[in-house]
């Protein structure tokens, strides 16, 4: 599994200048104030692996999953912004590019490296506080569509909807295709013709051998193409004409029957969907809240989506806590989504009837093109065909009816089924009587009795063929269905029983001796089938589901956070690290410790990159991290720079030493002068010399002169040795440490000889405040009480002093 | 009705399907006769051995063949032989849809059953054996109709 051995940004979003992250496959705690551009890391990172940016890639921000607010604006056009991650696994290295024209590139495009990020998409990478209560606070639909979404069921569940979409679209065919109507108006054709039905050739044959018995033509039919054999040997060219009408009054009488097979097929359907259209219709509120849905759902995506980043209602302005906003969409979404499924069964009604009639419609389309039906003879069955027509075009019609229209009565609407029954009788008559018009012709009849038979079993075997492929693909897609619920509901079971006792570990592993305990993911399940998840668990010895209606805001984030450390556990293969982007803010302070006990013990085998906001937070965890190999950082914004880090002493201190190597003057002086503050900083804060108080952050920021002078004043009172020894106002004269703040900004431009003196000067300075044997400063925690004298930790360094 | 003179008019039976549901499912929403028989057992009737146990029907597509056939199936319709003989051995059923005979059949689908059962009657000497009838009653096959059915479909 891989770790991270750098992070290198460039500009993208906040960071203008190179970041640079050495890790060296270390965890690190970041702690950068609002609007340093923590997230622009997280977003980076995001992008890096997912190849978007989540909250940026909506339409008030930016699209192309988020690439138009990638790029710094400040970055040159010619510059490419990139981050660049290196791993243990060199193979994995890669710099991910994004030019002017938001074109992007990845160096590595190795196999490896492609199934590396393939592999991300199932991992959990990223938390950032606006997502760490999605779970939770998610409806139960939502909340197995997440899980399912992580633990790669998604797919599963995607095949698992393909069969039953596919199962119920195949029952729906054969239901409105209406096969054993359309089978048996072919079978009473043959029936008319041969006085017996056939299934098989065999009967098919032996009733044609029957009816051409009296032709006594010597041949005995075997086969269909024997038939074929028999009606060119009979077939009589004067006769073509009324062979012609037989056909054509065949075609009509069959498509007639098959409406007439499929009436109550119709009148049904239309009055299912009646019923289920007015239902909802008689409701008003219904039909409005509908029209709510949408804009309720829109609502949900804005917030989850962090386009509101503060507490308060988007739509209204009025101050209200975020994630009791999308608590309460969440909750009105799942209970209009019930309405919703509603609507979807009268749009499933509408389409069934829709189904239903259009097989007939076009059998009647494709009728009315028949050449007789031009004819003036047959002018008043043609009437008859298009009322017909026009009857089923209206069924149509009201089908596709809004839910603000009127839907027409089912009385008013309904197929007769009397008159078109007695339209096939007529039919039926008529065809007889054409074909025994010429009873005296034996080869006729005959031939116009095998012809229809013959072609009514042709289609007879072919819509059997058509049902039975149908059939036998409903079938496969309801088997398959039922084992993937089977399976999938065994595996989820297993998955979900050990996933909920990471859930709990974590979860009790910060809130210890509470009593919420047994924190389990629960399947719930509407006719056999999971419909969702939710969260059960145990209060004082009784059962709560769901967890928010009891759980306090800083227990619900913790809760949280359990799952999504759960998931990292479950489903990181490949990546063993994580970023986690301010998730304590709401935390309280046992929790924050807690928590990061939780990461630095049970997760010490990942590799976490913690960003943070809070002051408070990171000096509260530093040691506790700092103990346990994290390394601390801190994040700084400037106006020319973006996001940076703000260094630590030994950087500092090695890249002087670098410049005064390379005889580079370029800022070497305020690399002196900010070394000596921080080194200064220490020796204050170790000899208790004391500075006057400022509010919060600007007590940290102490000049170099108001430094030297508290410690000068200090060891003017304590330690004459050493004040002679310092001699810290030869410092205080060098140019870069007379001045105030504005003069910080100011570059030096002494040679480099004159900044090589001073450096060693300060570094004389800082020699008698520090050890290098034992790495510690002089500082009254080891003071010696005997001897009167400070000292380091060794003791090889030390001077009188005066408490 | 279309044919004054009963013609005679051969009927035969479509494929047999196996008494399950995944094949009975096609058939809700048809209305007409079923016929349920055995796939190894031959019944001595009086007259003749077969293989059909009961002969139902259908008349209205709301309690269709395939509601009909799920009951005995399921074993709500309560007929206990169908149930007794479905857990000894593989039924099969095959079914006629009204709409086929409907140009040669003017009256009820109950009339059509009743004509089939008492032409079975007289071929075998008794009524299915799943019929439920002691086979005392007088044979009454009034109605026109010259239909000649392929019993032999059940030997």
């Amino acid at each position: 599994m891989a770790k991270i051995k750098t992070i290198k940004i460039n500009g993208l979003r906040g960071v203008r200048e190179p970041l640079t992250l050495d890790l060296d496959k270390k965890s690190i705690l970041v702690y950068g104030d609002n609007g340093t551009g923590k997230s622009s890391v997280t977003d980076s990172f995001e992008w890096f692996f997912y190849d978007k940016i989540e909250h940026l890639s909506n339409e008030e921000i930016g699209r192309r999953k988020g690439r138009d607010a990638l790029r710094n604006i400040f970055i040159p056009e010619t510059e490419d912004s990139f981050i660049e991650l290196t791993f243990d696994e060199n193979k994995l290295d890669s710099k991910k590019s994004i030019d002017n024209s938001l074109k992007t590139f990845n160096s590595n495009e190795t196999d490896d490296f492609k199934k590396f990020i393939a592999s991300s998409f199932s991992e959990r990478l990223i938390l950032r506080y606006r997502d760490l209560v999605q779970f939770i606070i998610a409806g139960k639909t939502d909340k197995l569509k997440e899980l399912q979404n992580i633990i790669g069921f998604s797919d599963v569940q995607n095949i698992r909807d393909l069969l039953k979409r596919n199962g119920a679209r195949i029952a729906r065919n054969i239901k409105s295709a209406n096969y054993d109507n359309l089978k048996n108006v072919q079978q009473s054709t043959i029936l008319e013709n041969l006085g017996q039905n056939a299934y098989t050739d065999e009967q098919l044959f032996d009733g044609a051998n029957k009816l051409i018995k009296p032709l006594k033509l010597g041949i005995e039919i075997k086969s269909r193409q024997d038939i074929n054999t028999v009606l060119k040997k009979i077939e009589s060219k004067e006769d073509s004409e009324l062979l012609n009408q037989i056909n054509f009054y065949t075609k009509v009488k069959e498509s007639v029957a098959q409406i007439e097979g499929n009436v109550d097929n119709i009148n049904n359907s239309y009055s299912t969907f009646y019923d289920s259209f007015n239902a909802l219709k008689k409701d008003p509120e219904k039909v409005k809240n509908l029209q709510l849905l949408s804009l309720l759902q829109e609502g949900k995506s804005v917030l989850t989506k962090d386009v509101v980043e503060n507490d308060y209602c988007p739509l209204c302005q009025q101050e209200k806590s975020k994630i009791d906003l999308l608590q309460d969409l969440n909750f009105r979404i799942e209970e209009l989504e019930l309405l919703n499924k509603e609507k979807e069964k009268v749009d499933n009604n509408s389409k069934d009837l829709q189904n239903t009639i259009k097989p007939n419609i076009s059998a009647i389309e494709g009728l009315l093109t028949e050449k007789l039906f031009e004819k003036e003879d047959y002018k008043k069955l043609k009437e008859t065909v298009e009322k017909i027509q026009n009857s089923l075009n209206n069924h149509l019609d009201e089908s596709k009816k809004e839910l603000t229209e009127k839907l027409s009565d089912k009385e008013e609407i309904k197929f007769v089924k009397k008159e078109i029954e007695e339209l096939t009788s007529e039919l039926v008559k008529t065809i007889k009587k054409l074909t025994e018009s010429k009873e005296a012709n034996l080869k006729f009849k005959t031939y116009t009795k095998l012809f229809q038979s013959a072609k009514a079993y042709v289609e007879y075997l072919k819509i059997e063929k058509e049902q039975s492929v149908l059939a036998n693909q409903q079938a496969t897609f309801e088997l398959l269905y039922e084992d993937f619920i089977k399976r999938q509901e065994e595996a989820l079971n297993v998955f979900l029983t050990m996933f909920s006792n990471d859930i709990n570990d974590f979860y009790t592993t910060m809130n210890p001796n509470e009593k919420v305990e047994d924190i389990k993911l629960v399947p719930l399940k509407k006719n056999d089938e999971l419909v969702g998840i939710t969260i059960e668990y145990s209060f004082f010895n009784e059962t709560h589901t769901p967890p928010i209606a009891y759980l306090s805001e800083s227990h619900i984030n913790c809760l949280g956070l359990s799952f999504f450390l759960a998931s990292v556990r479950a489903f990181n293969k490949e990546s063993k690290f994580f970023v986690l982007d301010d998730v304590i803010s709401s935390f309280d302070r046992s929790h924050r410790y807690r928590f990061a006990q939780l990461l630095t013990t049970k997760f010490s085998d990942f590799q976490v990159i913690l960003l943070t906001h809070e002051k408070e937070f990171f000096e509260l965890v530093s040691s506790e991290v700092k103990s346990k190999g994290w390394i601390l950082n801190n994040f700084k914004w400037t106006k020319d720079n973006g996001t940076g880090i703000e260094r630590g002493i030994a950087d500092i201190k090695d890249r002087i030493k670098k410049k005064i190597e390379d005889k580079n003057t370029d800022g070497l002086g305020n690399d002196i002068r900010v070394y000596a503050e921080r080194v200064m900083k220490r020796v204050a804060l170790e000899i208790e010399a004391k500075v006057a108080y400022r509010n919060n952050d600007i007590n940290e920021k102490r000049m170099a002169p108001e430094l030297l002078d508290a410690v000068q004043s200090k060891l003017t009172k304590a330690s004459k040795e050493l004040k002679e020894k310092a001699d810290i106002p030869k410092i205080k004269g060098m140019p870069m440490f007379i001045g105030n703040t504005t003069s910080h900004d100011n570059s030096f431009q002494e040679s480099i000889e004159d900044l090589e003196a001073i450096w060693e000067d300060v570094k004389g300075l800082i020699h008698n405040f520090y050890c290098s044997d034992c790495d510690k400063f002089l500082s009254l925690k080891f003071y010696d009480n005997v001897e009167n004298k400070i000292r380091c930790g060794c003791g090889n360094l030390k001077f009188d002093w005066k408490k | 009705m279309i044919n004054e003179k009963p013609t005679e008019l051969k009927i035969f039976f479509d494929q047999p399907k196996t008494f399950e549901l995944q094949n009975i499912k096609p058939l809700m929403g048809l209305a007409g006769l079923y016929f349920i028989f055995s796939e190894k057992t031959s019944i001595q009737y009086p007259i003749l051995k077969s293989r059909l146990l009961y002969i139902g029907m259908s008349e209205k597509k709301t309690n269709s063949i395939g509601s009909r056939l799920t009951g005995h199936f399921d074993g709500k319709s309560k007929n206990l032989g169908l149930v007794n003989y479905r857990k000894r051995e593989q039924l099969f059923f095959t079914h006629i849809n009204f709409e086929m005979l409907r140009n040669f059949w003017s009256h009820r689908i109950e009339d059509l059953e009743s004509y089939f059962i008492l032409d079975f009657v007289e071929k075998y000497g008794v009524y299915p054996i799943c019929n439920n009838k002691s086979g005392y009653e007088i044979l009454n096959k009034k109605l026109k109709a010259n239909f000649i059915i392929d019993w032999q479909y059940f030997d």
